[in-house]
Formats: structure tokens, C-alpha cells, sequence
């Protein structure tokens, strides 16, 4: 019946079918909005990440009863052997042991192997690969990716099973070592977390810093979001790259601001309750049979894998 | 920047947390004094702001974005200790929820986003910026640059970090055990991808911040910026920027003294004779014409020893700088006085 430049004033975009409509807006909006939806899925991802962990953490499951400073102790033994460690078989061994405790604690386990490993530790691997390759780690080659005199290199580009190895090793300590601390996360409060920090003579003042950090991170998390959210829909046009660049640099401005009277508020809210400078803890845990029994089986298991890392 | 573990050796982590302990200490003992009992909550929210400001993807060439630090905006809004207590709060968190970062490379992590950065950072924004007013084009250029550099040499400590890896250890076989790059690949990554992206975004984010944030609250700079209306200043204070290198200049004349031979064209007569086998006439004739009041910068009367050279070179380069002082001075007036005359007409 009608065109748009028969309408004159009203844009083309608003008189095209609904569907046809929508999927414009997204595909021209996705090119200048890029950075938009990158910071609002971060900030999703914070979000969903401690609603994820508050799930889990309230279970009273395996790892989840036992004192959360003998799994601090524990897991970090754990991660400096795995930091020491350099046989592929033991690292391979100490990189079940997480997912078993997952496993047993309640966990979804393909959702835990998912997170871990499918994320930070294959992007290390594949980041180390070109260093693990003939390119840095000569040895006796145990397949080519380019034959012997391929694009000018003499004797090739190959991996060799010393490259490989530590290319592996790699992979296998960052992954340990982000399955041990999501595991500490997932199965203990962040409130119970830092009193057992605390409780390992962590300054006060540092104890309370994280925890209130921790608490007015999701108070920040939701302005930011709110900015992201109201600057995607307005967005329409083209934008230049400084505009979108000073419209972040002023909203983080504005969320320091924002946080710096929060501050001033929150301080003034403290001080009507009667904070006289030192916070006080509610939760006073007592290390029990159970965490016994915990401490000792995994100090079998780290004595096992040491002598495992030691044998001919 | 974030360092997981895996790439680094224990006994480069380790070393990591014996320097950060006392950093940490320091960092708290300062911030506690300077904040008084608000410290907790304005430390806590400036954890949570830094936390979130990593998170925040600024767009780049190319419809890419990247994020930025934020250590340095901290540290010149704050002062550096307070960033470091702020940087190291995030990077916990991160580390111990988000898996960004390492547990064992924390203490590095710190070491390079928690004091390199913003110490040096914050301290290159103060040379530039000087006593300028927060807000004003030198003190926003300050920003950039302390920001860009701030980042710039955490990455290099991040690079030579890594690239030590290959040289301490090695297997049995010389396979590298942790990170497989060597210096020669690590710091020409690492520098050109943090000088290219990274580091223009930190400082435009910094700039841009710090031009908001003195527009709509300037009073959160109070501490860290120089009053506005400092009182009378000493000619010293007026004129520091231009007095202290030239006063070092000064001081570095008698380096001539180590230099043997001389410079390429400014041969005495003796020289040429000495390379040529004979002084060309006109030369010959010209050298006569002028005699230096101080010639070879000494004065007769302190002696030809070392003291006399050192005195020489010295006394040359200060009455050599006041005299040029002096004609630029007369100069300045002259022009100056045209332009104001005009002016007021």
C-alpha cells in the first residue's frame, strides 16, 4: 500500500514486516554494539556465576559439611603439588580428583567439566601449542604439520612428544588449579570462605574489605548493567567509535562516583549500628570429626601422588 | 595480563608473594592512615568498582572491543597505596570465582597490576601533570600517558616473567616445564599487543574518566591534586620544570671530561695539523681573530688538575646558560611588550 519514502518523515525500518523489522535492527545494531553486549554478558556472567554457586554451596553435601579451613589447607596443598608436579600421569590423576569430589558433593559434573575445562585451560593449550611445537621444542617428531622443506623450513613443522608433553602440562595445571578454587567456591559461602581466612590470621580489615567488596560488587554489577542496558536500546544509527568510547570511559567514571557516596553511605550506616572499627563474625565454625577423617584421607591421597611423581 | 597458574614456576610465584606481603602490609598501613575508619567501605566499593571496570569492553578499530585495568584511574584518584589494596581485592575475587588469574600466580598478578602499574603509572601522570589543574588538557594527557606507560610496564614485567620460564626450567631432556616462550618471543607479544590495543584503551578510558569525574565531582580528587590557589610560590617552585634539567645539565658538564678526543669539526689548529700534516691558510689566519674568554672551558686561574677541568666545565656551562637565559629573557620582553601594548589599545 504504502512506502516509506511515500510517508516521508516515518524511517523505512518502522514500516518494514515485524519480523523482517527485528532482524535488521539486530544484524546492523550487532555490528556497533559489539562492545555493549560484551560488557552486559560479563556482567550477566557475575550475576549468574554467584547464582550458580549460591545453588550449590547451600547443598549439605560431601565437601559441603566439612570446615572450610581444612579445604583451604587441603586445596592448596593440592595446587602447589600440581604447581611442582611434572609427570602427565600424576597431573592426570590430580585432575580427577576434583571432579570426583564434585561428583560426590552434588555437583553436575558435566556442567563442572564444562566450565573448567572447556574454557581457560583448552585456550592455554591452544595458545602454547606454537611454542611446543619444532618451532621452540626440537626432538624426535611424532607427527608433521608440515613436511621437511614445507614454506621454506628445513626440517619442517612437527610436534614431538617432549612439545607436546608440555604443552599438556600446561593445560593440566591450569585446569587443576581452576578446578580446585571453583570447587572451594562451589561448595563453601563466600561469608564462610573469608572467616576461615580470617581465622588463618588474615588481618580484620582485610577479611572485612573482601567481604564487603564481595557484597557491593552485585550493587555495582546491577548499575552497570542498567547503563549497559538503556545505552543497547537507545542505540540505533551509526555511532562514531569515540562517542562509544567516552560513553564507557564516563560510565565507568560514573560508577566510581556512584561507589564513592555508596561508600560514604554505607560507612554512615555502619556507624548508626555501632561499628567502632572492627567488624564482628557470626559464624564460629569448630573443626570436627569429619573434617578429621577428610584431612587425613587427603593427606593419603597427596602422599600417593608424590610418590607416584617420584618413581623410576 | 591475568596469569594463570601453569605458566609460572613455584619458585617464580613463590618470590611473587614474599614481595607482596610487605607491599600488602605497607599498602594497608598507608590506606588506614589516610582514610581514617571510612577505609573499609570506600576500599571495599573501590574493590568492587575495579572488579567491574575490568569487565567493561571499550570498542577498538575494527568492531573488536577490549577491556582495560583501571589500576592507574584508581591509583590518581585515589593515590597508589589505595589501588593497590583496591586491584588486589578484585584480582581474589577474580582468581578465587571467576578462574581469571591464578591461585598460585596471585602474588604476581599483584605484583604487576597491583604495584607496577599503578605506581608507576601514578608517578609518570604526576611528572607530567605537575601542579596543573585536574581537568586541564596537560592533566588529562597526564592521564592517558600514565595510564598507556602504567600498562605498558606491567606487561613487560608480565613478559619477562614468562620468558624466564624456558631459561630456569627444563626437564631431563631441555623441555621446557612451565611456560614455553622464550624473552625473545614473549616481550615483542606481549608489548606490541598491550602498546597497540590494550594500552590506548587504558589511557582513553583514564582520560575520559578523569575529565567526567572533574567536570561532575572534582572533590574526589582532594588529596591527591594540588590545591588550586596555592598561596604566593618561590621563583624555585615557579620555575621548577625548566630549573631542574637544567641544573642537571649543569651538573653533567664535566662528563665531557671522560669523552677522549674531539668532537667530529670542532678541531683546534693543533688537530688539524696533527691529522692533515699542515693548517689550512684562511684557517690559519681566522683562529688568530678570536681568543675564548675561557678557552677549552678552564680558567687559568684554578689550574689545569682535575679540580680545575671539573671547576671549568661548570663555571662554562653556567655562564653559558645565563647568558642564553639572559637574551631569551630580553627577548621575551621585547616581544611581549609589543603584543600587550596592542592589547590594551
Amino acid at each position: 500500500m504504502h512506502d516509506g519514502k511515500s510517508i516521508g518523515k516515518i524511517p523505512d525500518w518502522l514500516l518494514q514486516s515485524s519480523g523482517e523489522s527485528s532482524n535488521g535492527i539486530e544484524n546492523r545494531s550487532r555490528a556497533k554494539t559489539h562492545f555493549l553486549r560484551r560488557t552486559l554478558k560479563n556482567i550477566a556472567g557475575v550475576l549468574e556465576n554467584e547464582l550458580y554457586c549460591e545453588k550449590y554451596a547451600a547443598k549439605d553435601s560431601f565437601l559441603q559439611i566439612i570446615d572450610p579451613r581444612v579445604k583451604l589447607c587441603i586445596f592448596l596443598a593440592f595446587l602447589v603439588f600440581g604447581g611442582m608436579a611434572g609427570k602427565l600421569a600424576v597431573l592426570t590423576v590430580l585432575a580427577a580428583v576434583p571432579i570426583v569430589y564434585a561428583g560426590l558433593s552434588g555437583l553436575a559434573v558435566k556442567d563442572f567439566f564444562r566450565r573448567i575445562w572447556l574454557v581457560v585451560p583448552l585456550a592455554v593449550f591452544i595458545v602454547s601449542l606454537p611454542g611446543t611445537s619444532s618451532l621452540l621444542i626440537r626432538g624426535r617428531p611424532l607427527f608433521y604439520l608440515l613436511p621437511p622443506g614445507g614454506l621454506g623450513l628445513k626440517e619442517g613443522l612437527y610436534f614431538s612428544a617432549g612439545g607436546l608433553g608440555t604443552a599438556f602440562r600446561l593445560m593440566l595445571r591450569t585446569g587443576i588449579s581452576l578446578s580446585f578454587a571453583f570447587l572451594l567456591f562451589l561448595t563453601t559461602k563466600w561469608s564462610k570462605i573469608t572467616a576461615g581466612l580470617a581465622s588463618m590470621h588474615l588481618p580484620p580489615l582485610v577479611v572485612s574489605i573482601l567481604n564487603m567488596a564481595y557484597r557491593y560488587l552485585f550493587l555495582l554489577a546491577e548499575i552497570a548493567q542498567g547503563m549497559m542496558e538503556a545505552r543497547y536500546l537507545r542505540t540505533t544509527g551509526k555511532l562514531k567509535l569515540s562517542d562509544n568510547r567516552h560513553f564507557m570511559a564516563h560510565s565507568a567514571a560514573y560508577l566510581f562516583v556512584e561507589g564513592h557516596f555508596v561508600s560514604e553511605e554505607v560507612y554512615e550506616a555502619m556507624c548508626c549500628r555501632g561499628y567502632t572499627g572492627n567488624a564482628v563474625g557470626l559464624s564460629a565454625s569448630r573443626i570436627g570429626q569429619k573434617d578429621f577423617i577428610f584431612l587425613t584421607m587427603n593427606a593419603v591421597i597427596l602422599f600417593l601422588l608424590i610418590a607416584g611423581e617420584h618413581l623410576k | 595480563m591475568h596469569i594463570p597458574d601453569g605458566y609460572l614456576g613455584p619458585q617464580t610465584t613463590i618470590p611473587g608473594f614474599a614481595v607482596m606481603v610487605p607491599a600488602w602490609a605497607v599498602a594497608f598501613k598507608k590506606v588506614k592512615a589516610k582514610l581514617e575508619r571510612k577505609n573499609i567501605p570506600t576500599l571495599a566499593l573501590c574493590s568492587a568498582f575495579s572488579f567491574l571496570v575490568m569487565m567493561f569492553n571499550v570498542p577498538v578499530a575494527g568492531g573488536s572491543s577490549a577491556h582495560a585495568v583501571g589500576a592507574v584511574l584508581i591509583a590518581i584518584l585515589l593515590g597508589p597505596w589505595a589501588a593497590t589494596v583496591s586491584v588486589s581485592t578484585a584480582l581474589l575475587i577474580q582468581a578465587l570465582i571467576f578462574g581469571d588469574g591464578g591461585i598460585l600466580s596471585y602474588g604476581i598478578n599483584c605484583l604487576n597490576m597491583a604495584v607496577v602499574m599503578p605506581f608507576t603509572g601514578y608517578y609518570l601522570y604526576k611528572l607530567i601533570a605537575g601542579k596543573s589543574k585536574i581537568g586541564s588538557s596537560r592533566n588529562i594527557a597526564a592521564s592517558f600517558f600514565g595510564s598507556y606507560f602504567g600498562l605498558n610496564i606491567a606487561a613487560f614485567c608480565a613478559s619477562v616473567e614468562f620468558g624466564i620460564q624456558p631459561l630456569l626450567f627444563q626437564d631431563a631432556a631441555g623441555h621446557p616445564l612451565y611456560c614455553p616462550y622464550p624473552l625473545s618471543v614473549s616481550i615483542p607479544s606481549m608489548l606490541f599487543a598491550h602498546g597497540m590495543v590494550a594500552g590506548p584503551i587504558e589511557g582513553i578510558l583514564a582520560a575520559a574518566a578523569v575529565t567526567y569525574i572533574a567536570r561532575v565531582t572534582p572533590q574526589i580528587f582532594s588529596g591527591n591534586a594540588a590545591p588550586e590557589s596555592a598561596g604566593p610560590v618561590s621563583f624555585f617552585q615557579r620555575y621548577r620544570n625548566i630549573l631542574i634539567p637544567i641544573i642537571a645539565m649543569i651538573v653533567l658538564t664535566p662528563l665531557g671530561l671522560i669523552a677522549s678526543g674531539t668532537a667530529w669539526g670542532e678541531w683546534g689548529t693543533d688537530e688539524i695539523k696533527d691529522a692533515l700534516g699542515y693548517v689550512p691558510q684562511g684557517l690559519a689566519s681566522l683562529s688568530d681573530q678570536w681568543n675564548a674568554l675561557m678557552p677549552d672551558y678552564s680558567l687559568p686561574a684554578l689550574g689545569d688538575g682535575t679540580f680545575g677541568s671539573v671547576a671549568g666545565y661548570l663555571l662554562s656551562a653556567f655562564a653559558g646558560i645565563l647568558l642564553i637565559s639572559a637574551l631569551i629573557f630580553l627577548m621575551s620582553r621585547l616581544v611581549t611588550k609589543g603584543r600587550k601594548g596592542t592589547g590594551r589599545k
